[in-house]
Protein backbone atom coordinates (compact mmCIF):
# COMPACT_ATOMS: atom_id res chain seq x y z
CA UNK A 1 0.00 0.00 0.00
CA UNK A 2 2.70 2.34 1.40
CA UNK A 3 4.67 1.12 -2.34
CA UNK A 4 1.63 2.16 -4.18
CA UNK A 5 1.02 5.83 -2.87
CA UNK A 6 4.48 6.69 -3.07
CA UNK A 7 4.54 5.53 -6.61
CA UNK A 8 1.65 7.74 -7.29
CA UNK A 9 2.70 11.09 -5.59
CA UNK A 10 2.49 13.59 -8.17
CA UNK A 11 3.26 17.08 -7.22
CA UNK A 12 5.18 16.61 -3.44
CA UNK A 13 4.76 20.11 -2.40
CA UNK A 14 1.05 20.40 -3.57
CA UNK A 15 0.87 17.48 -1.20
CA UNK A 16 2.47 17.79 1.69
CA UNK A 17 0.90 21.87 1.80
CA UNK A 18 -2.77 20.14 1.20
CA UNK A 19 -5.93 22.03 3.03
CA UNK A 20 -6.73 18.90 4.07
CA UNK A 21 -3.69 18.48 6.39
CA UNK A 22 -3.37 14.49 5.21
CA UNK A 23 -0.92 14.38 2.40
CA UNK A 24 -2.82 11.05 1.10
CA UNK A 25 -5.82 12.87 0.34
CA UNK A 26 -4.39 14.78 -1.73
CA UNK A 27 -2.59 12.33 -3.57
CA UNK A 28 -5.60 10.16 -4.12
CA UNK A 29 -7.02 13.15 -5.36
CA UNK A 30 -4.35 13.51 -7.88
CA UNK A 31 -4.16 10.07 -9.04
CA UNK A 32 -8.44 9.90 -9.68
CA UNK A 33 -8.54 12.89 -10.92
CA UNK A 34 -12.09 13.07 -8.81
CA UNK A 35 -13.33 14.43 -5.97
CA UNK A 36 -16.07 11.77 -5.33
CA UNK A 37 -13.76 9.40 -5.95
CA UNK A 38 -11.41 10.18 -3.83
CA UNK A 39 -13.61 11.28 -1.24
CA UNK A 40 -14.99 7.36 -0.93
CA UNK A 41 -11.42 6.51 -1.13
CA UNK A 42 -10.55 8.71 2.16
CA UNK A 43 -14.16 8.03 3.44
CA UNK A 44 -12.42 4.13 3.69
CA UNK A 45 -9.82 4.96 5.73
CA UNK A 46 -11.72 7.68 8.36
CA UNK A 47 -14.45 4.91 8.84
CA UNK A 48 -11.36 2.29 9.98
CA UNK A 49 -10.22 4.72 11.95
CA UNK A 50 -13.36 5.46 13.76
CA UNK A 51 -13.28 2.28 14.15
CA UNK A 52 -10.35 1.91 15.55
CA UNK A 53 -10.71 4.30 17.95
CA UNK A 54 -13.95 2.25 19.00
CA UNK A 55 -11.06 -0.66 19.37
CA UNK A 56 -8.38 1.35 21.29
CA UNK A 57 -11.15 2.84 23.92
CA UNK A 58 -12.36 -0.95 24.64
CA UNK A 59 -8.37 -1.85 25.44
CA UNK A 60 -7.67 1.19 27.51
CA UNK A 61 -10.81 0.55 29.29
CA UNK A 62 -9.73 -2.88 30.45
CA UNK A 63 -6.25 -1.85 31.34
CA UNK A 64 -7.85 1.15 33.76
CA UNK A 65 -10.32 -1.72 35.16
CA UNK A 66 -7.23 -4.49 35.50
CA UNK A 67 -5.30 -1.97 37.14
CA UNK A 68 -8.01 -0.49 39.57
CA UNK A 69 -8.69 -4.31 40.66
CA UNK A 70 -5.40 -4.20 41.58
CA UNK A 71 -5.90 -1.29 43.34
CA UNK A 72 -3.30 0.74 41.68
CA UNK A 73 -5.25 3.55 40.31
CA UNK A 74 -6.89 6.22 42.76
CA UNK A 75 -10.90 5.62 43.17
CA UNK A 76 -9.94 2.28 42.03
CA UNK A 77 -13.13 1.20 44.37
CA UNK A 78 -15.16 2.87 41.99
CA UNK A 79 -13.32 1.93 38.60
CA UNK A 80 -13.58 -1.66 38.93
CA UNK A 81 -16.78 -1.93 38.84
CA UNK A 82 -18.55 -3.23 35.68
CA UNK A 83 -21.86 -3.34 34.58
CA UNK A 84 -23.26 -6.63 33.32
CA UNK A 85 -26.13 -7.18 30.99
CA UNK A 86 -26.32 -10.88 31.81
CA UNK A 87 -24.49 -12.06 35.12
CA UNK A 88 -22.25 -10.09 37.20
CA UNK A 89 -19.26 -12.28 37.62
CA UNK A 90 -17.77 -14.73 35.75
CA UNK A 91 -15.78 -17.08 37.48
CA UNK A 92 -13.76 -19.19 35.64
CA UNK A 93 -14.09 -23.24 36.44
CA UNK A 94 -10.00 -23.02 37.18
CA UNK A 95 -9.81 -20.22 39.53
CA UNK A 96 -12.73 -18.65 41.72
CA UNK A 97 -11.38 -15.04 41.84
CA UNK A 98 -13.41 -12.73 39.37
CA UNK A 99 -12.98 -12.04 35.68
CA UNK A 100 -14.61 -9.91 33.68
CA UNK A 101 -16.41 -11.35 30.63
CA UNK A 102 -15.87 -9.02 27.62
CA UNK A 103 -18.60 -10.33 25.94
CA UNK A 104 -21.23 -9.60 28.64
CA UNK A 105 -19.94 -6.89 30.81
CA UNK A 106 -18.42 -4.01 30.59
CA UNK A 107 -16.46 -1.51 32.89
CA UNK A 108 -18.74 1.21 32.87
CA UNK A 109 -16.90 3.56 35.48
CA UNK A 110 -13.13 2.70 33.51
CA UNK A 111 -14.94 3.79 30.19
CA UNK A 112 -16.31 6.83 31.69
CA UNK A 113 -13.01 7.92 33.09
CA UNK A 114 -11.09 7.10 29.73
CA UNK A 115 -13.86 9.16 27.78
CA UNK A 116 -13.73 12.11 30.25
CA UNK A 117 -9.95 12.09 30.31
CA UNK A 118 -9.87 11.71 26.53
CA UNK A 119 -12.15 15.08 25.91
CA UNK A 120 -10.56 17.17 28.57
CA UNK A 121 -7.24 16.23 26.18
CA UNK A 122 -9.35 17.29 23.53
CA UNK A 123 -9.59 20.88 24.85
CA UNK A 124 -5.71 21.47 24.31
CA UNK A 125 -6.04 21.07 20.92
CA UNK A 126 -8.06 24.26 20.75
CA UNK A 127 -5.04 26.00 22.44
CA UNK A 128 -1.96 23.98 20.85
CA UNK A 129 -1.40 21.73 18.62
CA UNK A 130 1.90 21.15 19.42
CA UNK A 131 1.38 20.50 22.97
CA UNK A 132 -1.66 17.69 21.87
CA UNK A 133 1.08 16.15 19.09
CA UNK A 134 3.13 15.69 22.44
CA UNK A 135 0.10 13.44 24.00
CA UNK A 136 0.25 11.78 21.09
CA UNK A 137 4.00 10.60 21.18
CA UNK A 138 3.02 9.92 25.11
CA UNK A 139 1.22 6.95 23.81
CA UNK A 140 4.12 5.82 22.03
CA UNK A 141 7.25 6.51 25.38
CA UNK A 142 4.76 5.34 27.60
CA UNK A 143 3.98 1.67 25.95
CA UNK A 144 7.39 1.53 24.94
CA UNK A 145 8.98 2.26 28.43
CA UNK A 146 6.49 -0.85 29.74
CA UNK A 147 7.67 -3.19 26.86
CA UNK A 148 10.89 -2.53 27.42
CA UNK A 149 10.74 -2.87 31.41
CA UNK A 150 9.04 -6.32 31.04
CA UNK A 151 11.38 -7.64 28.02
CA UNK A 152 14.37 -6.14 29.83
CA UNK A 153 13.06 -8.16 32.77
CA UNK A 154 12.59 -11.42 30.31
CA UNK A 155 16.29 -11.03 29.49
CA UNK A 156 17.32 -10.72 32.69
CA UNK A 157 15.34 -13.92 33.82
CA UNK A 158 16.13 -15.65 30.88
CA UNK A 159 20.63 -14.88 30.53
CA UNK A 160 20.42 -16.26 34.61
CA UNK A 161 18.27 -19.43 33.88
CA UNK A 162 15.78 -18.51 36.47
CA UNK A 163 12.89 -19.51 33.82
CA UNK A 164 12.12 -23.36 34.43
CA UNK A 165 10.11 -25.61 32.55
CA UNK A 166 7.23 -26.45 33.80
CA UNK A 167 7.69 -30.28 34.59
CA UNK A 168 11.03 -29.09 36.78
CA UNK A 169 9.05 -27.05 39.21
CA UNK A 170 7.14 -29.04 42.04
CA UNK A 171 5.16 -26.14 43.41
CA UNK A 172 1.51 -25.09 42.58
CA UNK A 173 2.02 -21.30 42.55
CA UNK A 174 4.22 -20.19 39.75
CA UNK A 175 4.50 -16.98 37.95
CA UNK A 176 3.62 -14.60 40.30
CA UNK A 177 5.64 -12.48 43.03
CA UNK A 178 8.27 -14.36 44.78
CA UNK A 179 6.91 -17.68 43.27
CA UNK A 180 9.59 -19.43 40.90
CA UNK A 181 9.14 -19.28 36.98
CA UNK A 182 8.09 -21.52 34.33
CA UNK A 183 7.66 -21.69 30.84
CA UNK A 184 4.63 -21.28 29.49
CA UNK A 185 3.46 -23.29 26.70
CA UNK A 186 4.82 -21.22 23.47
CA UNK A 187 8.43 -19.78 24.06
CA UNK A 188 11.76 -19.73 21.63
CA UNK A 189 14.09 -22.06 22.99
CA UNK A 190 17.54 -21.21 23.70
CA UNK A 191 20.16 -19.27 21.81
CA UNK A 192 17.51 -17.98 19.48
CA UNK A 193 15.54 -17.29 22.49
CA UNK A 194 18.09 -14.37 23.62
CA UNK A 195 18.95 -13.39 20.09
CA UNK A 196 15.14 -12.10 19.63
CA UNK A 197 15.05 -11.03 23.26
CA UNK A 198 18.19 -8.94 23.12
CA UNK A 199 16.70 -7.65 19.53
CA UNK A 200 13.48 -6.74 21.32
CA UNK A 201 15.68 -4.54 23.96
CA UNK A 202 17.61 -2.95 21.22
CA UNK A 203 14.87 -2.07 19.08
CA UNK A 204 12.87 -0.24 21.85
CA UNK A 205 15.87 1.38 22.82
CA UNK A 206 16.38 2.89 19.84
CA UNK A 207 12.76 3.90 18.70
CA UNK A 208 12.53 5.30 22.72
CA UNK A 209 15.61 7.25 22.18
CA UNK A 210 14.01 8.65 18.73
CA UNK A 211 10.83 9.41 19.57
CA UNK A 212 11.88 12.15 22.53
CA UNK A 213 13.70 13.88 19.58
CA UNK A 214 11.64 17.07 17.67
CA UNK A 215 10.52 16.49 14.06
CA UNK A 216 12.45 19.21 12.54
CA UNK A 217 15.30 21.49 13.20
CA UNK A 218 16.29 24.22 14.61
CA UNK A 219 13.47 23.38 17.20
CA UNK A 220 12.24 26.55 19.34
CA UNK A 221 9.79 26.26 22.19
CA UNK A 222 6.45 25.85 19.72
CA UNK A 223 8.04 23.15 17.74
CA UNK A 224 9.88 21.29 20.62
CA UNK A 225 9.00 17.78 21.08
CA UNK A 226 7.55 17.38 24.66
CA UNK A 227 7.14 13.63 25.27
CA UNK A 228 10.21 13.34 27.15
CA UNK A 229 8.77 16.08 29.85
CA UNK A 230 5.41 13.93 29.30
CA UNK A 231 6.96 10.98 30.27
CA UNK A 232 8.87 12.26 32.89
CA UNK A 233 5.86 14.07 34.54
CA UNK A 234 3.92 10.37 34.62
CA UNK A 235 6.86 9.06 36.01
CA UNK A 236 7.38 11.69 38.86
CA UNK A 237 3.65 11.68 39.67
CA UNK A 238 3.18 7.55 39.65
CA UNK A 239 6.18 7.71 41.84
CA UNK A 240 5.04 10.19 44.48
CA UNK A 241 1.44 8.95 44.49
CA UNK A 242 3.38 5.36 45.18
CA UNK A 243 5.73 7.07 47.92
CA UNK A 244 2.74 8.65 49.59
CA UNK A 245 0.09 6.52 49.37
CA UNK A 246 -0.42 3.67 46.81
CA UNK A 247 2.93 2.11 48.94
CA UNK A 248 0.25 0.49 51.52
CA UNK A 249 -2.67 0.09 48.78
CA UNK A 250 -1.32 -1.59 46.22
CA UNK A 251 -0.31 -4.97 46.63
CA UNK A 252 0.99 -6.34 43.23
CA UNK A 253 -1.13 -7.90 40.86
CA UNK A 254 -4.00 -10.00 41.71
CA UNK A 255 -3.40 -13.31 41.26
CA UNK A 256 -4.68 -14.65 38.41
CA UNK A 257 -3.18 -17.06 36.73
CA UNK A 258 -2.49 -20.60 39.04
CA UNK A 259 -0.44 -23.24 37.44
CA UNK A 260 -1.65 -23.52 33.78
CA UNK A 261 -2.24 -27.15 32.78
CA UNK A 262 -0.02 -27.45 30.20
CA UNK A 263 3.03 -30.47 29.81
CA UNK A 264 6.29 -29.53 28.46
CA UNK A 265 6.54 -30.21 24.68
CA UNK A 266 10.15 -30.77 24.59
CA UNK B 1 -11.97 -14.35 14.58
CA UNK B 2 -13.29 -11.31 16.77
CA UNK B 3 -9.78 -11.09 18.09
CA UNK B 4 -8.30 -10.86 15.18
CA UNK B 5 -10.56 -8.28 13.92
CA UNK B 6 -9.95 -6.93 16.98
CA UNK B 7 -6.03 -6.59 16.62
CA UNK B 8 -6.58 -5.61 12.93
CA UNK B 9 -8.52 -3.03 13.63
CA UNK B 10 -6.57 -1.32 16.90
CA UNK B 11 -3.64 -1.36 15.04
CA UNK B 12 -5.07 -0.24 11.14
CA UNK B 13 -1.56 -0.76 10.38
CA UNK B 14 -2.17 0.04 6.24
CA UNK B 15 -4.00 3.11 7.07
CA UNK B 16 -2.06 4.48 9.48
CA UNK B 17 0.93 4.50 7.50
CA UNK B 18 -1.13 6.47 4.99
CA UNK B 19 -2.69 8.90 7.81
CA UNK B 20 0.90 9.77 9.49
CA UNK B 21 2.95 9.54 6.07
CA UNK B 22 3.90 13.18 6.29
CA UNK B 23 6.01 12.31 9.68
CA UNK B 24 8.15 9.81 7.35
CA UNK B 25 8.08 11.49 4.37
CA UNK B 26 9.48 14.78 5.79
CA UNK B 27 12.67 12.88 7.80
CA UNK B 28 13.92 10.02 5.36
CA UNK B 29 11.92 10.76 2.30
CA UNK B 30 9.96 7.88 0.14
CA UNK B 31 12.79 4.95 0.62
CA UNK B 32 13.13 6.39 4.04
CA UNK B 33 9.50 5.27 4.57
CA UNK B 34 9.54 1.95 2.81
CA UNK B 35 12.86 0.67 4.60
CA UNK B 36 11.67 2.00 7.95
CA UNK B 37 8.25 0.09 7.44
CA UNK B 38 10.38 -2.91 6.68
CA UNK B 39 12.49 -2.05 9.92
CA UNK B 40 9.39 -1.16 12.17
CA UNK B 41 7.66 -4.18 10.90
CA UNK B 42 10.52 -6.66 11.70
CA UNK B 43 10.87 -4.59 15.08
CA UNK B 44 7.21 -4.90 16.29
CA UNK B 45 7.58 -8.52 14.86
CA UNK B 46 10.42 -9.54 17.73
CA UNK B 47 8.41 -7.27 20.21
CA UNK B 48 4.73 -9.19 19.30
CA UNK B 49 7.17 -12.70 19.89
CA UNK B 50 8.65 -11.89 23.13
CA UNK B 51 5.17 -10.67 24.60
CA UNK B 52 3.60 -13.32 23.32
CA UNK B 53 6.28 -15.58 25.57
CA UNK B 54 5.33 -13.35 28.30
CA UNK B 55 1.45 -14.16 27.33
CA UNK B 56 2.43 -17.73 27.40
CA UNK B 57 3.65 -17.53 30.64
CA UNK B 58 1.09 -15.63 32.86
CA UNK B 59 -2.14 -14.67 30.49
CA UNK B 60 -3.16 -11.79 32.40
CA UNK B 61 -5.32 -8.94 31.15
CA UNK B 62 -3.13 -6.35 33.18
CA UNK B 63 -0.17 -7.68 31.13
CA UNK B 64 3.36 -5.56 31.00
CA UNK B 65 2.69 -4.68 34.94
CA UNK B 66 1.71 -8.28 36.15
CA UNK B 67 5.15 -9.54 33.75
CA UNK B 68 7.18 -7.10 35.71
CA UNK B 69 6.05 -7.85 39.00
CA UNK B 70 6.82 -11.73 37.99
CA UNK B 71 10.03 -11.12 36.92
CA UNK B 72 11.47 -8.07 39.06
CA UNK B 73 13.92 -9.15 41.68
CA UNK B 74 11.53 -9.83 44.64
CA UNK B 75 12.87 -6.19 46.75
CA UNK B 76 11.83 -3.88 43.60
CA UNK B 77 9.11 -5.84 41.86
CA UNK B 78 5.87 -3.87 43.20
CA UNK B 79 7.78 -0.28 42.80
CA UNK B 80 8.20 -1.11 39.51
CA UNK B 81 5.41 -2.70 38.73
CA UNK B 82 3.26 -0.28 40.08
CA UNK B 83 5.33 2.24 37.53
CA UNK B 84 4.35 -0.41 34.75
CA UNK B 85 1.08 -0.35 35.02
CA UNK B 86 0.94 3.89 35.33
CA UNK B 87 2.93 3.99 32.15
CA UNK B 88 0.50 1.67 30.77
CA UNK B 89 -2.58 2.87 31.25
CA UNK B 90 -0.85 6.35 30.97
CA UNK B 91 0.24 5.02 26.87
CA UNK B 92 -3.18 3.53 26.54
CA UNK B 93 -4.79 7.21 27.63
CA UNK B 94 -2.83 8.64 25.20
CA UNK B 95 -3.36 6.36 22.23
CA UNK B 96 -6.99 6.54 22.54
CA UNK B 97 -6.42 10.48 22.75
CA UNK B 98 -4.34 9.75 19.17
CA UNK B 99 -7.02 7.96 17.75
CA UNK B 100 -10.00 9.94 18.75
CA UNK B 101 -7.77 13.23 17.02
CA UNK B 102 -6.54 12.11 14.00
CA UNK B 103 -10.41 10.05 13.30
CA UNK B 104 -11.72 13.81 14.47
CA UNK B 105 -8.63 15.53 12.05
CA UNK B 106 -9.52 12.71 9.03
CA UNK B 107 -13.13 13.44 9.14
CA UNK B 108 -12.27 17.71 8.84
CA UNK B 109 -9.57 16.42 5.99
CA UNK B 110 -12.98 14.96 4.25
CA UNK B 111 -15.30 18.21 4.49
CA UNK B 112 -11.69 20.31 3.57
CA UNK B 113 -11.59 17.74 0.11
CA UNK B 114 -15.49 18.13 -0.33
CA UNK B 115 -16.31 21.52 0.43
CA UNK B 116 -14.45 23.71 -1.60
CA UNK B 117 -14.72 26.98 0.59
CA UNK B 118 -14.30 25.35 4.23
CA UNK B 119 -12.15 27.40 6.69
CA UNK B 120 -10.66 24.85 9.06
CA UNK B 121 -10.34 25.49 12.33
CA UNK B 122 -8.46 23.68 15.58
CA UNK B 123 -12.18 23.76 17.35
CA UNK B 124 -13.86 21.77 14.88
CA UNK B 125 -11.25 19.41 15.50
CA UNK B 126 -11.90 19.23 18.96
CA UNK B 127 -15.77 18.70 18.15
CA UNK B 128 -15.30 16.26 15.76
CA UNK B 129 -13.02 14.46 18.30
CA UNK B 130 -15.94 14.35 20.63
CA UNK B 131 -18.12 12.98 18.48
CA UNK B 132 -15.85 10.14 17.75
CA UNK B 133 -15.55 9.37 21.05
CA UNK B 134 -18.72 9.29 21.83
CA UNK B 135 -19.65 6.85 19.35
CA UNK B 136 -16.67 5.02 20.78
CA UNK B 137 -18.41 5.15 23.84
CA UNK B 138 -21.58 4.33 22.87
CA UNK B 139 -20.24 1.16 20.87
CA UNK B 140 -18.29 0.34 23.65
CA UNK B 141 -21.56 0.35 26.58
CA UNK B 142 -24.28 0.66 24.99
CA UNK B 143 -24.44 -1.99 21.94
CA UNK B 144 -21.09 -4.21 23.51
CA UNK B 145 -23.12 -7.10 22.92
CA UNK B 146 -22.39 -6.64 18.87
CA UNK B 147 -19.02 -5.50 19.82
CA UNK B 148 -17.73 -9.11 18.70
CA UNK B 149 -19.63 -8.92 15.24
CA UNK B 150 -18.62 -5.30 15.28
CA UNK B 151 -15.42 -5.97 14.93
CA UNK B 152 -15.27 -9.01 12.14
CA UNK B 153 -17.28 -6.60 10.62
CA UNK B 154 -14.48 -4.39 10.34
CA UNK B 155 -11.65 -6.83 9.49
CA UNK B 156 -13.41 -7.64 6.21
CA UNK B 157 -13.88 -3.83 5.80
CA UNK B 158 -10.30 -3.87 6.23
CA UNK B 159 -9.33 -5.98 4.10
CA UNK B 160 -11.75 -4.99 1.07
CA UNK B 161 -10.90 -1.17 1.49
CA UNK B 162 -7.16 -2.60 0.88
CA UNK B 163 -7.87 -3.44 -2.25
CA UNK B 164 -10.41 -0.75 -3.11
CA UNK B 165 -7.59 1.60 -2.56
CA UNK B 166 -4.49 -0.12 -3.73
CA UNK B 167 -6.63 -0.54 -7.12
CA UNK B 168 -7.86 3.16 -8.18
CA UNK B 169 -4.29 4.38 -7.34
CA UNK B 170 -2.38 2.15 -9.54
CA UNK B 171 -4.50 1.89 -12.87
CA UNK B 172 -5.26 5.73 -12.40
CA UNK B 173 -2.44 7.31 -10.97
CA UNK B 174 0.47 8.37 -13.12
CA UNK B 175 3.87 6.38 -11.92
CA UNK B 176 6.68 7.70 -10.78
CA UNK B 177 9.64 5.75 -11.67
CA UNK B 178 11.13 3.20 -9.12
CA UNK B 179 14.35 4.20 -8.72
CA UNK B 180 12.95 7.71 -7.49
CA UNK B 181 11.09 5.81 -5.00
CA UNK B 182 13.60 3.11 -3.76
CA UNK B 183 16.47 5.91 -3.35
CA UNK B 184 15.15 8.85 -2.34
CA UNK B 185 15.94 10.05 0.64
CA UNK B 186 15.14 13.42 2.15
CA UNK B 187 16.10 14.94 5.38
CA UNK B 188 13.04 17.56 5.45
CA UNK B 189 14.10 18.13 9.13
CA UNK B 190 17.57 19.86 8.17
CA UNK B 191 19.20 17.12 10.07
CA UNK B 192 22.79 16.76 10.33
CA UNK B 193 23.04 13.30 8.71
CA UNK B 194 20.77 11.49 6.83
CA UNK B 195 21.18 8.47 9.33
CA UNK B 196 19.13 10.82 12.34
CA UNK B 197 17.00 12.27 9.81
CA UNK B 198 15.78 8.41 8.94
CA UNK B 199 15.69 7.48 12.28
CA UNK B 200 13.17 10.75 13.60
CA UNK B 201 11.10 9.52 11.13
CA UNK B 202 10.33 6.13 11.88
CA UNK B 203 8.08 7.33 14.49
CA UNK B 204 5.09 7.51 12.38
CA UNK B 205 5.82 4.32 11.54
CA UNK B 206 6.32 2.95 14.56
CA UNK B 207 2.96 4.78 15.30
CA UNK B 208 0.81 2.76 13.12
CA UNK B 209 1.89 -0.55 14.88
CA UNK B 210 1.20 0.88 18.22
CA UNK B 211 -1.62 -1.21 20.40
CA UNK B 212 0.08 -4.52 19.84
CA UNK B 213 -0.82 -5.64 23.31
CA UNK B 214 -4.31 -4.69 22.60
CA UNK B 215 -5.14 -7.97 22.17
CA UNK B 216 -3.85 -9.41 25.32
CA UNK B 217 -5.89 -7.20 27.49
CA UNK B 218 -9.05 -7.60 26.14
CA UNK B 219 -8.70 -12.05 25.73
CA UNK B 220 -6.54 -13.60 28.25
CA UNK B 221 -6.73 -16.34 26.13
CA UNK B 222 -4.71 -16.28 22.85
CA UNK B 223 -3.91 -19.77 22.05
CA UNK B 224 -1.20 -19.50 19.65
CA UNK B 225 -0.32 -15.87 19.42
CA UNK B 226 2.59 -15.33 16.95
CA UNK B 227 0.34 -16.25 13.72
CA UNK B 228 -2.28 -14.18 15.01
CA UNK B 229 0.50 -11.46 15.36
CA UNK B 230 2.25 -11.59 11.93
CA UNK B 231 -1.32 -11.88 10.34
CA UNK B 232 -2.44 -8.15 12.28
CA UNK B 233 0.62 -6.79 11.12
CA UNK B 234 0.44 -7.10 7.05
Amino acid sequence: MILAVLFCIGDIDSALSTSTGYPFMEIFLQATNSVAGSAAMAAIITVLALCATVGLLASTSRMFWSFSRDRGLPGWRTLQKVFSTTQPFKSRSTNNLLQVNVRTSVPIWSVAATTVISCLLALINIGSVTAFNNIVSLAVVGLFTSYLLASGLLLYRRCTNTIKLSSESPIDLVNAPNAPLVWGPWRFRGFFGIVNNTFTCIYLTVILLFSLWPPATPVDASTMNYSSLMLGAVLIFSVAYYVLYARKEFQGPVLETQRPNFSDST
Amino acid sequence: MSILGFSCTVLITWEATLILFLSGFQNGGPAGVIYGFLLVWFGTLSVFATLSELVSMAPTSGGQYHWVSMLAPPSSSKFLSYITGWLTVGGWQAAVASGGFLTGTLFQGLIALTVPNYQPKSWHGTLLFWAVIFFAVFVNTVISNLLPKFEGLILILHILGFFAIMVPLVVLGEHGNASNVFTLFLNGGGWPTQGISFFVGLLGNVFAFIGADGAYHVSNCLPNPIPWAALTMT
